[in-house]
C-alpha cells in the first residue's frame, strides 16, 4: 500500500485527485490539507510515501512547508501557474502536474511513481531553486521546538556555520536551518548580506564597526554587540560592499 | 558618464609609450642631424615634448568638460592655436634660459621656431580632433544604450499590463476548479463556466479610459467573487452592501477589481480558517466611497509583500485625478484591514 497526503488549499483541487486516484486500489489517501502548517502535522503523523503537494497556498508556499520536512516523501507537484517553479522542476526533472491536471498525464505520473518512491536528490535541488524565486527569497522559514516561524530576511543579524546546519541569528534568538553556508550566500540578496568569513555571513545594517585586530586580521562589531572576525577576501569583499 | 580616453588604460599605455619614443626620436634627430651634444639634444627634447604632452592632456580633458555645440571647429581652432602659443614660447624662454652660452643652439633654435610652432600645431591640432571623434562616438552609444533601455521598458510594462489583466494564476485555478466540478456537480459547472466567460470579457474591455456604473462595476465584482467562491466556498464569506443612490455613479473600471483581489488575496490566502470580505459602496458630497474590509494575519503581514497591488493603483489614481490620497488603508483593532477608495464625480 502506497500511503499518500493532498495537500492543497482548495477542496475542488483535491477532490479530482482523489477522482484520479480512486482507480490505483494500491494508493490509499491517509490525509487532506488545506496548507502547508497541517500538511507538516499530517506528514509527521502518518509518514506518507508520497504527497502531492501545491505551491502557492496560505502561510507557507509548497516549498517552505517541505523543506521543514526531515524525511522528504516522493513529491507530486500541483501547481496552476508560477513560471519560476515549473522552470525549477523542468531543470531538476522532479514530476509535476499542471491544474487543470490532465488524465492522462496524471497517470504517467503515477505509473512512474515505483522508481521514484526512495528517491528524493531531485526534490532537494528544486527546493534549492525555488529559493531563488522572488516570491520566497526575502523570507526563511524554519521550525523550533515543533513551531513554524517565518523569518524576513531583513530580521536576521549574522548567520554562522554549525554543523551540517546553519545558525540563523535574529533579535528574537537563534534558529538553525540544514541548509549550507554556500547555499545562503548565493540565495540572500548580495548587497544585503555579506559572506565575511568561512563560518559567517553578516546582515550589513548591522555593522557598527570594523577593527583592526591585529595585522592583516579585521573584527567586525555588529549593533547586538557581537564581535566576528573577518578573513583577508571577506575584509576586501565588505570594503567594497560598503564603499569604501 | 562619459568615460575619457585618457581613463582608459589601454590608451594610457600607447600614449606614454609613444610619448616617450617621439622624444627620443627627436633627441636623436638633434644629436645626429644637426649635431648638438646628448646634453643639449635631451634637454630640449624633453621640454618642448613635455609641454606638449601637458597641452594635449589639457585639450582632452578640457573637450571632456565642455563641448560648444555650435562652431565647435572654431573653439577648437582657438585652443589649439592659444595652446600652441603657449607651450612654444614657455619652451622658447626656458630652454634659451638654460643654454644661454650655447650661440649655435641660440642661433638654430630661433631658425628652427616657425617649424616647432607648425608641428606642435599640428599635434594639438590632431590630438584635439581625435578626441572630439571620441566624445561623439561615446555620446552616441550613450544615447543608443538610453533609448534600448527605454524601448525595452515600453515593453515590459505592456506584457506586465497584459499580464496583470489576465491574472494567469486565477485563470488557471479556476478551470482547475470547474474541471472538478464537471465532475462532482456538473449542473454547477455549466454555471461556473458562464461566469467565468462573463468575467474573462469584462475583463478584456478594461480600460482607464473608460468609466462604468457602480451597477456595472459591482456586477463584474460580483462574478470574480462567485468564482472566488467556488473554489474556496468552505471558508470565504462576502459581505456587498451598495446604496441605491450610488448606481448610477460611475468610476474607472480598472481599479475597484485590483483591491478586491488583493483583499482576498491578503484576507484568504494568508490563512485557512473562514473569513469575511465586506465591500461597502455609499456616496458622501459627490465623492464615491468604495470600502473593502478584509482580515489579515499581523504576522504575516510583516513577511509578506507590501502590497504591490496597492501601489499600482495608487499609480493609476494619480494619472487619472492627479491625486495620491483617493487611496487610504487603514488598519483596525482587530486585525481588520481597510481600503477606502474615493472617486469624484464628473460634473457633466
Amino acid at each position: 500500500m502506497i500511503k499518500t497526503i493532498l495537500i492543497d488549499d482548495e477542496p475542488l483541487a483535491r477532490d479530482i485527485v482523489k477522482f484520479y486516484l480512486s482507480e490505483f486500489k494500491e494508493i490509499e489517501v491517509v490525509a487532506e490539507c488545506n496548507d502547508g502548517f497541517e500538511g507538516l502535522k499530517a506528514i509527521t503523523l502518518h509518514k506518507p510515501d508520497l504527497v502531492f503537494l501545491d505551491i502557492q497556498m496560505p502561510k507557507i508556499s509548497g516549498f517552505e512547508m517541505l523543506e521543514l520536512v526531515e524525511d522528504k516523501p516522493a513529491v507530486i507537484f500541483t501547481t496552476a501557474f508560477d513560471e519560476y517553479a515549473i522552470k525549477a522542476f523542468e531543470v531538476n526533472a522532479v514530476d509535476y502536474l499542471l491544474k487543470p491536471i490532465d488524465k492522462a498525464r496524471f497517470d504517467a505520473a503515477i505509473k512512474k511513481l515505483p522508481s521514484r518512491l526512495n528517491q528524493t536528490e531531485n526534490t532537494e535541488a528544486v527546493l534549492d531553486a525555488a529559493a531563488m524565486s522572488p516570491a520566497q527569497n526575502n523570507r526563511v522559514v524554519v521550525k523550533k521546538d515543533g513551531v513554524i516561524k517565518i523569518i524576513p530576511v531583513a530580521d536576521i543579524n549574522y548567520l554562522e556555520a554549525d554543523d551540517d546546519y546553519v545558525k540563523l541569528s535574529t533579535a528574537d534568538g537563534a534558529f538553525y536551518k540544514n541548509k549550507t553556508m554556500a547555499f545562503f550566500e548565493h540565495t540572500l540578496d548580495a548587497g544585503q548580506f555579506i559572506r565575511i568569513h568561512r563560518s559567517y555571513i553578516i546582515n550589513l545594517a548591522q555593522v557598527t564597526k570594523i577593527e583592526l585586530k591585529e595585522k592583516d586580521s579585521y573584527v567586525v562589531l555588529l549593533k547586538s554587540d557581537i564581535w566576528l572576525p573577518v578573513s583577508k577576501t571577506g575584509y576586501v569583499k565588505l570594503k567594497a560592499a560598503l564603499g569604501l | 558618464m562619459t568615460t575619457r580616453p585618457l581613463s582608459v588604460p589601454q590608451i594610457q599605455k600607447i600614449s606614454l609609450g609613444f610619448a616617450f619614443a617621439w622624444i627620443i626620436l627627436c633627441a636623436a634627430g638633434l644629436h645626429y642631424v644637426v649635431d648638438f651634444s646628448w646634453l643639449i639634444s635631451f634637454t630640449d627634447s624633453i621640454i618642448n615634448n613635455f609641454l606638449l604632452a601637458m597641452a594635449c592632456i589639457g585639450i582632452s580633458n578640457m573637450l571632456g568638460y565642455y563641448q560648444p555645440k555650435n562652431e565647435r571647429i572654431l573653439y577648437v581652432l582657438i585652443i589649439t592655436v592659444a595652446l600652441t602659443f603657449v607651450i612654444i614660447f614657455i619652451a622658447k624662454y626656458s630652454l634659451s634660459y638654460v643654454f644661454a652660452d650655447y650661440k649655435d643652439y641660440q642661433d638654430f633654435y630661433s631658425f628652427s621656431f616657425p617649424f616647432r610652432g607648425l608641428i606642435s600645431f599640428m599635434c594639438l591640432g590632431w590630438c584635439a580632433l581625435t578626441n572630439i571623434l571620441w566624445y561623439r562616438l561615446e555620446e552616441q552609444s550613450e544615447t543608443q544604450g538610453r533609448l534600448l533601455s527605454a524601448q525595452n521598458l515600453a515593453k515590459e510594462a505592456e506584457l506586465n499590463k497584459l499580464r496583470h489583466q489576465l491574472q494567469p494564476h486565477f485563470l488557471f485555478n479556476s478551470l482547475n476548479s470547474v474541471f472538478a466540478l464537471t465532475m462532482v456537480n456538473p449542473k454547477e459547472a455549466g454555471v461556473m463556466i458562464t461566469k467565468l466567460a462573463s468575467f474573462l470579457r469584462g475583463t478584456l474591455k478594461r480600460d482607464d479610459e473608460l468609466w462604468v456604473s457602480v451597477d456595472e462595476e459591482m456586477e463584474y465584482i460580483q462574478l470574480y467573487l462567485d468564482i472566488e467562491k467556488v473554489r474556496f466556498s468552505h471558508r470565504l464569506n462576502i459581505e456587498v452592501n451598495v446604496n441605491d443612490d450610488t448606481l448610477n455613479l460611475c468610476l474607472p473600471g480598472t481599479l475597484l477589481q485590483p483591491i478586491v483581489e488583493n483583499a482576498i488575496k491578503f484576507g484568504l490566502y494568508n490563512t485557512s480558517a473562514g473569513i469575511t470580505i465586506k465591500i461597502d459602496v455609499s456616496v458622501e458630497n459627490d465623492i464615491l466611497h468604495l470600502r473593502v474590509q478584509n482580515p489579515f494575519d499581523p504576522e504575516m503581514k510583516a513577511t509578506g509583500g507590501t502590497g504591490f497591488g496597492l501601489t499600482a493603483i495608487k499609480r493609476r489614481l494619480y494619472l487619472l485625478f492627479a491625486n495620491p490620497h483617493l487611496l487610504q488603508t487603514e488598519i483596525e483593532a482587530n486585525n481588520l484591514y481597510i481600503t477606502t477608495l474615493k472617486i469624484p464625480q464628473k460634473n457633466d
